[in-house]
């Protein structure tokens, strides 16, 4: 059931996105994305326990010698056993990722993904990575953070010829650390990442019981540039992002992170876009207990409820789940918690308009204006709330529905739900917190 | 002898008497000809007519053949033409008429003796050529009557272009305010922008200029349409309460033009009237040239009767001729001067027929041209724009855009509204061009194509 649901909606965004840009990367390749999707992510992986959103689906714990991650509306990449060696197939191909329910974006990843799958070994595993090239242009992949030989190291032409279109490379060395990494391609990377090209590379310590937690969550930051009424990023763009994601789901499109009360929870963070993300949570706090270069000993670590997660780096954070509700957990940047808005739109703050909206009305088209931005941007999620028309696969700027209203978020934002009576185990979303009665704030 | 006088002067009469068709009936074997309904007004009751017949017309909205039709029955310097046919019509009767017989009376005295003599001169060829003159005569009034018609299709497309064009200019008018509106709003939006603090007053003066701007275009605008409207009623003849017509709003139909000039410049050879026109005063000149060369000798001939009676005497019947002896004029001069003219009118004739077909290919050309611009305008251009607007509202929705970009964008749309109905204009303008290129008369001015 879950399979076919997810096989669906790759072929349905696939389709989508084929007919509104007749030659992009061409239709043809986006079926096969599809294709692949359906044949390399489920075949392989053994009975998937649970499918928390259209795209998460936890790798069984069965048969592992360490705790699985989960990956932010994400999976992890199955092996095979040869010979002693775990072996990875990665396919670098075009992909088509839904960032949002209403919104596709034709992305480069891997295995029909974007990001592609999170890789998990052990220390101490030797690994075997086969990567095919399917993209129309070159490329390598670099194992960020990992210590390996030289020639392993994925920059090409430092180490390595570029993989050319159609050609498989073989990448083979020992996991000699423990900790949180990310591959990507270190080749034409400022398109290649802008396009998606990223993943999370997890090497659990040998001993399972050192650092150990009871959820493990881990997703990477990319930033887009998707204009308005189109489907390819900008891959030239350098700071005027207008999509800020987590694994390039943006909210109210990213799963939340569901725990039970009591939990120790372990959050692993990448950051792959062109700018710093200071990381808030709210009502825990935390310590920084890794980075992508190793773990941070326990004397070293301290508190904090925002962890800034620099350029090109990782940062784990843990905390014991001890507060139960529904906590924010987000971007600090304002303008990365909001999705696509117009640059330089004027500034209509306390500026008068509802009596010229008749005069404009009669000027325009058969649709409804609403003069907007006297009192703020929150009109804008009113307007969403009312079903306002926007261009062609555009998200609004603000949206996501709460318990109590509009929240008004995008982009970078999810929440943390702590329950007291979840199941081990179990990521389904429990829904809205139930309040006990007298904790919420009220109007007086 | 006696009955002789008596004699000729019946012949005369009863030659010059036959039977011309009235005035009245030429004017409307012209109509006939034309397939219209003008009117000729020659009196009090028949202007009052006119009047009331206008009245009525203008108490609907006005139709572009409803102005024509105004103009037809009432503009007054058609009226002036209509009455070249009196004159030829004059001139045609005058031609069966014989010059009157001269009478002579003398008396003399001399010796007791009184003569008294009567005498009848009477230019006696006349009777002769009286019926070539009428022919000739003939031949002009119907010149006349072909000169008349193609005044007249000359005042009904001269009055439909008017028409068109009031039309479009008031239709632009309309456009230009609503290009004024949106301008009005952005000035009014920035003027509160900079009192809240939120715009610097550079950028507000800059809105409010646009603002001005766009004002000057809708005056200039509003100028234009009173202008063509003025000219509209200068071809349809009205003046005071009979200016306060509307004009009727319709949706122009795109015609596609014929695929091929070549049988219109034969069609227009053969229907223009100014060809016809040119083709009469050619076998006038013709005509005329055979006369002089039949008479150039005779013409002058006279018959004399005289009598005379002296005191005492018998009378004295003399009857006699007089013939101009061609010692020196021998008409050569006549004859000459005759020639030229024919020659004339031959080469008017063909000099026109170069023209018209150049004429009918430049109108054709202008008329695919101005299709295809129309047709550009009307099935893609304006609605792309239309969508432009529509996606900018989308993108306003989203705070992708500020109000100021979409009432830019109202305005370029604007634009291409105006641009849209001139173009449609300056079609229209070019199918009445090439119906009168064509000699169309009335119905079929639009069927003509
Ligand atoms: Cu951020």
């Amino acid at each position: 059931m879950q399979h076919n649901r997810r096989n669906f909606l790759g072929l349905a965004s696939a389709a989508l996105a084929a007919a509104a840009l007749p030659k992009v990367s061409g239709a043809s390749e986006h079926d096969h994305a599809a294709h692949t999707v359906a044949r390399r992510q489920l075949s392989r992986v053994e009975n998937p326990v649970k499918v928390l959103s259209p795209s998460t689906v936890v790798t069984p714990r069965k048969g592992k010698n360490y705790n699985p991650v989960l990956t932010l509306n994400g999976w992890s990449l199955p092996y095979e056993m040869k010979e002693g060696v775990k072996e990875f197939r990665l396919v670098a191909e075009p992909v088509v990722r839904e960032f949002a329910p209403g919104m596709v974006v034709n992305c480069w990843g891997y295995n029909g993904t974007s990001p592609g799958p999170t890789i998990e070994a052990v220390e101490g595993d030797r690994i075997r990575l086969i990567v095919t090239n399917r993209l129309p242009e070159h490329t390598t992949i670099h194992w960020h953070g990992l210590i390996l030989p030289n020639g392993m190291d994925g920059v090409g032409g430092l180490t390595q010829p570029q993989i050319k279109p159609g050609e498989t490379y073989v990448y083979e060395f020992t996991l000699r650390q423990s900790g949180t990494f990310m591959y990507h391609p270190h080749a034409d990377e400022m398109v290649q990442m802008a396009m998606g090209m990223m993943g999370m590379f997890i090497v659990h310590p040998k001993n399972p019981k050192l650092h150990r937690v009871d959820r493990d969550f881990c997703f990477l930051l990319a930033s887009y540039d998707v204009a308005p009424g189109t489907y390819t990023p900008d891959p030239a763009t350098m700071t005027e992002f207008n999509l800020w994601s987590f694994n390039s789901r943006v909210f109210p499109g990213i799963d939340p992170m569901v725990v039970r009360k009591g939990d120790r929870v372990r959050i692993r963070v990448g950051n792959l876009t062109m700018t710093n993300h200071p990381i808030h949570m709210h009502g825990h706090v935390f310590e920084v207990s890794g980075t992508d270069g190793g773990w941070v000993p326990k004397s070293a670590r301290w508190p904090e409820v925002t962890a800034d997660i620099p350029v090109g780096s990782i940062r784990c954070i843990e905390f014991t789940a001890t507060e139960e509700g529904d906590w924010a957990f987000h971007c600090h940047k304002s303008h990365h918690t909001m999705g696509p808005m117009g640059h330089g739109i004027p500034n209509m703050l306390g500026v008068k308009q509802d009596d010229l909206t008749e005069k404009i009305s009669d000027l325009l088209p058969d649709y409804m204006y609403m003069p907007m931005g006297r009192g703020g941007m929150a009109e804008m999620q009113d307007m969403a709330e009312m079903g306002m028309a926007l261009p062609e696969n555009t998200l609004p700027m603000m949206t996501g529905k709460g318990p109590f209203g509009p929240i008004e978020m995008g982009g970078m934002f999810t929440v943390v739900k702590v329950r007291k009576d979840q199941p081990h185990g179990d990521y389904a979303d429990p829904g809205w917190f139930d309040h006990p009665a007298g904790s919420v704030a009220q109007k007086v | 002898m006696k009955t002789w006088p008596a004699i000729c002067v019946a012949a005369v009469l009863g030659l010059s008497g036959c039977s011309v068709p009235g005035k009245e009936g030429v004017f409307r074997s012209l109509n006939e000809g034309m397939g219209s309904n003008l009117v000729w007004i020659k009196n009090e009751k028949e202007a009052a007519a006119v009047e009331q017949n206008v009245t009525a017309i203008l108490a609907r909205p006005l139709e572009r053949e409803d102005a024509v039709r105004i103009a037809l029955i009432n503009n007054r310097s058609l009226q002036q033409t209509y009455e070249e046919i009196g004159i030829a019509h004059a001139d045609l009767v005058q031609a069966g008429l014989m010059s009157n017989p001269v009478l002579g009376y003398s008396v003399g005295r001399g010796g007791g003796v009184t003569t008294k003599k009567v005498g009848i001169e009477l230019a006696f060829l006349d009777l002769l050529w009286i019926p070539l003159r009428r022919e000739l005569a003939g031949i002009a009034l119907e010149e006349t009557k072909a000169r008349i018609a193609d005044e007249v299709l000359q005042a009904v497309r001269d009055t439909r272009k008017a028409y068109v064009d009031a039309y479009t200019a008031e239709t632009i008018a309309r456009f230009q305010d609503e290009q004024l509106s949106s301008a009005s709003a952005s000035a009014q939006l920035a003027v509160r922008q900079y009192t809240a603090g939120n715009l610097s007053k550079r950028d507000m003066l800059r809105m409010r200029a646009e603002y001005s701007r766009a004002r000057i275009d809708a005056l200039a605008a509003r100028q234009a349409a009173s202008d063509a409207r003025e000219e509209l009623n200068k071809r349809m003849g009205v003046y005071g309460h009979f200016t306060d017509y509307r004009m009727a709003e319709t949706e122009r139909s795109l015609l596609a033009p014929p695929v091929s000039s070549e049988d219109l410049e034969r069609e227009s050879i053969r229907r223009r009237f100014d060809i016809a026109a040119a083709r009469k005063k050619l076998e006038f000149a013709a005509r005329a040239a055979g006369m002089v060369e039949s008479t150039r000798l005779l013409d002058e001939l006279s018959l004399e009767y005289e009598n005379e009676r002296s005191t005492g005497e018998a009378r004295f019947n003399t009857l006699g001729v007089k013939i101009p002896l061609p010692l020196f004029d021998v008409g050569q001069g006549r004859v000459e001067s005759a020639k030229a003219e024919y020659n004339q009118a031959y080469h008017a004739l063909y000099a026109l027929s170069v023209n018209v077909r150049s004429d009918v290919r430049r109108a054709y050309a202008a008329l695919r041209y101005r299709y295809d611009i129309a047709a550009e305008y009307r099935n893609a251009l304006s609605g792309i724009h239309r969508e432009v607007l529509e996606e900018t509202g989308l993108y306003y929705n989203g705070m992708l855009e500020g109000i100021y970009a979409l009432l830019e964008e109202r305005r370029r749309y604007g634009e291409i509204q105006i641009g849209s109905v001139e173009a449609a204009g300056e079609y229209e303008k070019a199918r009445i061009d090439l119906a009168y290129a064509l000699g169309s008369p009335m119905e079929d001015a639009d069927a003509a194509q």
